[in-house]
């Protein structure tokens, strides 16, 4: 496909009058591109999102009071409550990708050029080119990459990287091998690891570090909302704050157990009134990049034995979908407070459907020592609970989503 | 029967779960480890207990030499036999190579549009594709073995065995998928969908195939017919004689291709596909119908119409409708028509796509007045052809190391894939009592008199059988 390409906008026509009033910092203007509205229509239009109510809500995302304490807002596109994923430039001029940011890892890569046409998931996303960018600088490390679903593989390259109006200079990974399962149902082209710099393969600083580092943001934190269903705004990642518009009451905030990940201690996981797991304690990842909420295969079989759910193919459970509203709820105990989704949370259904079985958004996933056994609490979870993730006081803050 | 399309979106389920925080920290199951060789199949493809005695190899009979016909309905009791003992392990192993074959089937579609297929119409069998690519992988070595394993999504590791395709467990699941296809659990008195898949292995006279290469072939079909003939003194002539000995075995009326294929070709491999459906409470309507090829030119064709509960809905927003209409208990055909008769090449693009049963929605039945041109869709495809067309044009071609198919590398000369599909009225008396009669008010009318899409699809395995379009049936038929 052709690579699309985002012009430059000149910031200051965007600029409060207030700016003015710092004239040593209209002396250091530069030109930051901001988001091409076009490309994210063409998905929603296909989906048919009211883009008139849209577009109005956009103009207020591309106001920033300053060149400082910024809170820098970036849109995301949900489909099907599987894939929430937004836009950055990468290159000069800037060439458009579509990207999951994913607090489980904490590199950037998006496809290569390069990409042998043997991997027919190359053929369907966007490349990067890197002749085609003057800030291209060439560096040429392996680098391979695993996910739970898949891995990807190629090599390093740095170039600039614009991130909800930010830009930084970073290393990424150009992927020459790009497998079919899961890709080819990807409608992202790559991911943007929010993850800690521990956890980036290749030695490699993340985007959101570099970020951190130019100082600009008004606070050391990031927060992620992902939206039901795919009307309108499917979500929205606000580096440098939260926006209150998406959520309720205030953050409960749990600290992270290890220093290096978005990992945190979870005290018991309930099904109706029942604690049946974890009340000495499990390690759970919440996890952007990740669909729905996983569980070593073990304490999943417990779960699926009590809400009675049955396997069907490949590793995927399902009840009657006539019985989803009698499925009692399920609690996860964090930092001493429960939070508690229902079945209309964790059993996905889509509204124009009337199948006989409904699937379960819950998933084995076993991860050996010492990384492992985790949980992870993917968008089944953030769909519901707004959350923030504070690299400054190493926490992760929890609010009910609205 | 609703498709639910719920395998797809599951494999969705872990995207991006978790990275280790080293590459070598943890143990990475790729999600298709089950059509991996295991060890004890490493152990005997490291370690022959033989010594490494060359092959044994036979010449094919002359292609003029007596062959019976294909039986079909022999064919098609082996196929249920089979599906009927399938074990959970096969039924994954089912589903697993289905989503790769919808894959790999929706992007060859986009090369066949792309290089400009058949004014009439187009028409691709996912699985016959996919069991082509796998017969060649079988047939092959490095380094054309692993960029097969690449295409089919089977990350290679240098020299671990265990990270190898299995080719036979991959074959062995695509004669299950067709045997899903055609079961029909409970009543016999319904007609069986049929569907026959038929390789013509075709050698220059002095190429001699392997034993072990044909035997594996035997996992995907038993209609397996290897035929020696000159290749190189008049191309034509061959061709002629090829698409003769088909007609002769099968009786199928198939669109075979006429031209020759290259003088020094030492191998064509031929896939023929028959499908045959019976569509029940259908009737044929008397003479001949409109069909509207574009605005402005309609041609006369034969229709069948019939009323029943069918599934249908309209997407107002991208302008096309859905008809679901079951194709005995797990098989359904899915006809999709753009509002607009110049708009079906937007359409196709939208919805044959790697997504395209997310689209399907699952309303609840009504009754539907469905009339549509009887359909006997005829089509051919050279892979070779398709895959140069995705700019991979050396794969199967005249560098490929495909030393595993006989005594010397064949000159591949032709990579074809042929189908015949036939959707036909059932013979039955309409059914009185559970549905309405037609013209009854309260059905909806849905008449197919313009340029369609349409798709069969088995939902227990998942599998999208056939993807194809009718600009003009009455070149088809």
């Amino acid at each position: 496909m052709d690579r699309r390409r985002m012009p430059l906008w000149a910031l200051l026509l965007l600029w409060s009058p207030c700016t003015f009033s710092l004239p040593t910092r209209t002396a250091t203007f530069e030109r930051i591109p901001l988001k091409k509205m076009p490309s994210v229509r063409e998905i929603l239009e296909e989906r048919g999102v009211d883009m008139t109510r849209l577009s109005a809500e956009w103009g207020v995302f591309t106001k920033r009071p300053s060149l400082t304490n910024l809170t820098s807002p970036v849109v995301l596109t949900n489909y099907l409550n599987t894939q929430y994923y937004g836009e950055i430039g990468i290159g000069t001029p800037p060439q458009t990708f579509k990207v999951i940011f994913d607090t489980g890892s904490a590199n950037l890569w998006v496809p290569s050029t390069k990409c042998s046409r043997l991997y027919l998931a190359c053929g369907i996303h966007s490349l990067y080119e890197s002749s085609d960018s003057s800030s291209y600088m060439e560096n040429g490390s392996d680098f391979t990459i695993h996910y739970g679903s898949g891995r990807v593989k190629g090599f390093l390259s740095q170039d600039s990287v614009t991130v909800g109006g930010i830009t930084v200079t970073q290393t990424f990974g150009e992927v020459t091998e790009l497998p079919l399962i899961p890709f080819m149902l990807a409608k992202f082209d790559g991911v943007l690891g929010m993850g800690f710099p521990a956890q980036a393969v290749g030695g490699v600083t993340p985007v959101f570090d570099h970020i951190l580092s130019q100082g600009v943001l008004k606070e050391e934190v990031f927060s992620v909302y992902y939206n039901r269903g795919s009307h309108l705004l499917g979500g929205e990642v606000v580096l440098g704050g939260s926006d209150p518009q998406h959520y309720q009451g205030n953050f409960h905030y749990v600290s992270i157990s290890k220093t290096d990940s978005w990992q945190i201690t979870m005290k018991g996981v309930s099904v109706g009134s029942s604690t049946l797991l974890c009340e000495e304690g499990c390690a759970v990842v919440v996890d952007t990049g990740s669909s729905f909420i996983s569980a070593p295969t073990s304490s999943l079989k417990l779960i699926m034995q009590a809400l009675g759910a049955k396997e069907k193919r490949i590793e995927e459970y399902v009840v009657n979908c006539s019985q989803v509203p009698t499925l009692p709820d399920i609690s996860f105990d964090l930092g001493g407070r429960a939070y508690t989704l229902s079945s209309t949370d964790y059993v996905l259904q889509y509204p124009n459907r009337r199948d006989k079985l409904c699937t379960l958004a819950l998933h084995a996933m076993d991860i050996p020592p010492p990384t492992g056994p985790v949980w992870v609490l993917g968008a089944t979870f953030i769909r519901k609970f707004y959350t923030e993730f504070d690299r400054h006081n190493n926490r992760i803050g929890f609010a009910l989503a609205r | 029967m609703t498709p639910t399309g719920a395998g797809l979106k599951a494999t969705i389920f872990c995207i991006l779960t978790w990275v280790s925080l080293t590459a070598g920290d943890r143990v990475y199951i790729h999600p298709f480890h089950l059509l991996y060789h295991n060890k004890s199949t490493c152990a005997q493809l490291e370690n022959p207990s033989v010594e490494t005695l060359p092959e044994s190899t036979f010449e094919p009979v002359p292609i003029q030499a007596k062959t019976s016909p294909v039986n079909e309905k022999t064919l098609h009791d082996q196929l249920v036999l089979a599906a009927e003992k399938l074990e959970d392990e096969d039924r994954k192993r089912a589903a697993q190579v289905a989503m790769i074959a919808n894959f790999v089937g929706f992007r060859m579609y986009k090369m066949l549009n792309e290089a400009g297929s058949g004014a009439s119409g187009a028409i691709l069998s996912p699985p016959a594709l996919f069991g082509t690519l796998v017969s060649f992988y079988l047939g092959s070595l490095d380094p054309t073995a692993s960029q097969l394993q690449t295409l089919l999504d089977v990350p290679v590791k240098e020299g671990d065995c265990t990270s190898r395709l299995d080719g036979h467990k991959v074959l062995a699941a695509l004669r299950a998928v067709q045997g899903l296809l055609v079961t029909q659990g409970g009543s016999s008195s319904q007609t069986p969908l049929l569907q026959s898949i038929m390789v013509g292995l075709f050698t220059a006279p002095g190429f001699r195939l392997k034993h072990s290469f044909v035997q594996s072939l035997a996992l995907f079909t038993p209609a397996l017919f290897p035929r020696s003939l000159d290749l190189s003194t008049d191309p034509v002539l061959a061709t002629e004689k090829i698409n003769r000995f088909i007609k002769a075995v099968t009786g199928w009326k198939m669109n075979l291709p006429l031209e020759g294929v290259s003088t020094d070709s030492t191998l064509l491999f031929n896939t023929y596909v028959h499908f045959q459906g019976t569509m029940r409470g259908f009737s044929q309507l008397p003479g001949v119908h409109e069909f509207w090829v574009d605005n402005s030119i309609s041609v006369s064709v034969p229709m069948i119409s019939g009323t029943g509960n069918f599934q249908h809905w309209s997407d107002a927003q991208n302008n096309f409708s859905v008809t679901c209409v079951p194709l005995g208990e797990r098989a359904t055909l899915l006809l999709i028509q753009p509002h607009c008769t110049s708009d079906l090449d937007r359409v196709e693009a939208l919805i044959f796509r790697n997504d395209l049963l997310t689209w399907i929605e699952n309303p609840p039945p009504r009754a539907i007045r469905l009339t549509l041109p009887q359909l006997e869709i005829r089509g051919s495809y050279n892979l070779q052809d398709l895959l140069a067309e995705d700019k991979l044009p050396t794969l199967l071609g005249a560098e490929a190391n495909l030393s595993n198919i006989g005594d010397t590398n064949p000159r591949v000369g032709e990579v074809l894939n042929s189908i015949l599909l036939e959707l036909k009225a059932g013979e039955e008396e309409q059914p009185t009592t559970s549905v309405q009669q037609p013209g009854s008010p309260e059905a909806l009318d849905v008449t197919l008199s313009s340029p369609f899409l349409f798709a069969i699809y088995e939902q227990d395995s998942g599998t999208l059988h056939f993807l194809g379009r009718v600009n003009n049936p009455q070149s088809v038929v």
